[in-house]
């Protein structure tokens, strides 16, 4: 039986939260809509190659590793800004102020004109070329490849392609390898049902609306849920600024070019490839036994993108002989641009990197 | 049909674009819905097709949701309803009565997740990977035949304003790309000389 003194000074409670709740929404969401500022890590651009720039973060006066670390992000689906997403809240920030030379390789606004962008141009003509740009502007030797979700499966090809390149460290970052265990994208993208081939003739490439609905229909409660965490913090101090934030970056989509997304789904997701040592590009085998780099895997526990296993995948596909698979806490973004990520992942990498890095 | 001097006056453009627009139309529907447009021009045709006209029938869309039948749209949903059902089930009933808000906020929770996961099981079936892909064909064939019908008179009306089109500027990009690939080799030269160079005086 409920004690009624102790229900009425619980509900005298809850009503007190939830109006101060309600007033912090208002002040955010009505009174001060505006978005907060994001994507603020100073930076220049070093290099150019049709849309794709080469952005450099690193400060000269506060370099500790003179090794450039190069991030190769998405090619498409979303902008790379949620990797410096606000101050306190930035991967690139991080990794600046402990010494690094960070460089951002940005594919730029896909659209139509893109559409023959395939692995092709990115592993034989855009990588070489921000790497080498990377390694003229800092005037080192070798640098450290980072590759974020499909941007590590191209870091891989490539790699696995130039087995001479002057990359020092290879850091995949919830990167597909195993597309067998893509989890709802395999199953969606199954060649036997997936008019890859039509969507391609009709547009040329996967539109960005196209992407939305796609990564919506992957976890359909993802809205309702972020409403209700925003509803549970909102009067937390700068939860509403991430929040903001990452909405703004969530809906943000853009469209994948028809080479790169014909590739995707069908030698990818559709015939898993890429693993299976039958993917060619420009003739020649992409064989990953031939990346031999120190290599850091990291994947996330609650991944419904890139599932764990399928990331993992790479450990025993390489010859590397100093490699570390790491699981973390979190979803495929939130594990390196959360909250966590400035206590989980971040870390690591620096660690990890630093320790393999000459100062 | 007569082609006019469009560019000469707004109105006659207008006026040719909604006249071939209905043709490409009447083309793309014929070919599409099976039936034949009723009249030429461009009046009789819209009613027609938006159920107004006296005696007409609405068009045919069960060809294009063929793949969604009853029985296969209730074997798909059915399961996620019975998990979701499940899943509160059990919350409510191993929690009989909130003792505070937050609990209610925490229950809540917990029944968007189920839903989640339940979302996720019907959608990860080889039935919905079927459905999805069938309806999404269907719908990008479609389009293709409304785009082949329509694009010539887009591409008409594009030249008669004077302006390039999507295809002509994406022509003109890959040849800006070429450019800058060759720009990009010949500096890349330019500096293996330089190198070369200051090797041969060292």
């Amino acid at each position: 039986m409920v004690d009624s003194t102790e229900f009425l000074s619980q509900m005298q409670q809850d009503a007190q939260n939830n109006m101060h709740r309600m007033q912090a929404m208002v002040d955010s969401f009505l009174l001060d809509p505006a978005d907060p500022p994001i994507a603020m890590t100073p930076n220049q651009v070093v290099w150019k190659r049709g849309k794709a720039k080469l952005l450099r973060y690193g400060r000269e006066d506060s370099i500790k590793y003179p090794s450039p670390y190069l991030i190769v992000p998405w090619l498409g689906i979303s902008r790379p800004y949620v990797l410096d997403l606000m101050p306190g809240n930035s991967m690139i920030e991080y990794l600046v102020d402990q010494g690094h030379d960070v460089y951002l390789l940005d594919w730029g606004e896909i659209a139509e004109e893109d559409n023959g962008l395939g692995f092709e141009e990115a592993v034989f003509k855009i990588f070489p070329g921000a790497i080498r740009r990377a390694l003229e502007v800092s005037g080192a030797s070798e640098i450290t490849l980072n590759g974020l979700c499909l941007g590590g499966t191209l870091a891989a090809c490539y790699l696995a392609m130039h087995p001479e390149v002057p990359v020092r460290n290879f850091v995949a970052i919830v990167a597909p390898i195993d597309f067998e265990k893509g989890g709802m994208f395999r199953s969606w993208l199954d060649d036997r049902h997936f008019p890859a081939d039509l969507i391609v003739q009709r547009y040329g490439g996967l539109p960005a609306s196209l992407m939305g609905a796609g990564f919506k229909m992957l976890r359909p409660t993802l809205e309702a849920q972020a409403m209700a965490g925003l509803w549970a913090n909102v009067h937390r101090p700068g939860y509403v600024e991430g929040y903001k934030a990452m909405s703004r970056w969530a809906s943000d989509f853009i469209g994948m070019p028809g080479r790169f997304f014909s590739q995707l789904a069908k030698d990818m997701y559709g015939k898993n490839r890429l693993l299976r040592g039958e993917f060619s590009l420009n003739g020649k085998t992409v064989d990953l036994r031939r990346i031999s780099q120190p290599l850091l895997v990291a994947a996330a526990n609650q991944d419904y993108i890139v599932p764990s296993p399928a990331a993992k995948a790479l450990m025993d596909a390489v010859s590397s002989a100093d490699k570390e698979f790491i699981e973390l806490p979190g979803g495929h973004i939130s594990v390196f641009s959360g909250r966590q990520a400035h206590q989980t992942l971040w870390p690591k990498i620096n660690e990890w990197v630093s320790d393999r890095s000459s100062q | 049909m007569t082609t006019t001097d469009a560019s000469a006056n707004p109105f006659e453009l207008w006026k040719e674009m909604f006249q071939k627009s209905t043709e490409a139309w009447s083309q793309a529907a014929a070919g599409f819905y099976g039936f034949k447009p009723p009249a030429a021009g461009p009046m009789p045709f819209w009613p027609y097709n938006f159920g107004a006209a006296p005696g007409a029938s609405a068009p045919d869309f069960s060809a294009f949701f063929q793949p969604m039948t009853p029985d296969a749209l209730q074997k798909m949903w059915q399961q996620f309803f019975d998990i979701w059902a499940e899943q509160w089930s059990k919350n409510l009933s191993e929690s009989p009565g909130f003792k505070s808000f937050q609990e209610a906020e925490k229950q809540w929770s917990e029944g968007l997740e189920a839903m989640a996961d339940s979302f996720a099981k019907a959608m990860g079936t080889e039935e919905f990977s079927r459905m999805l892909g069938k309806s999404m064909e269907q719908s990008l064939v479609w389009q293709e035949r409304m785009a082949k019908a329509l694009n010539p008179q887009f591409d008409a009306a594009l030249r008669a304003c004077n302006m390039p089109s999507r295809s002509q500027i994406d022509r003109l990009f890959e040849r800006i790309i070429g450019l800058e690939e060759r720009l990009e080799e010949m500096e890349e030269q330019l500096r293996a000389n330089e190198k070369n160079q200051s090797k041969d005086k060292a």
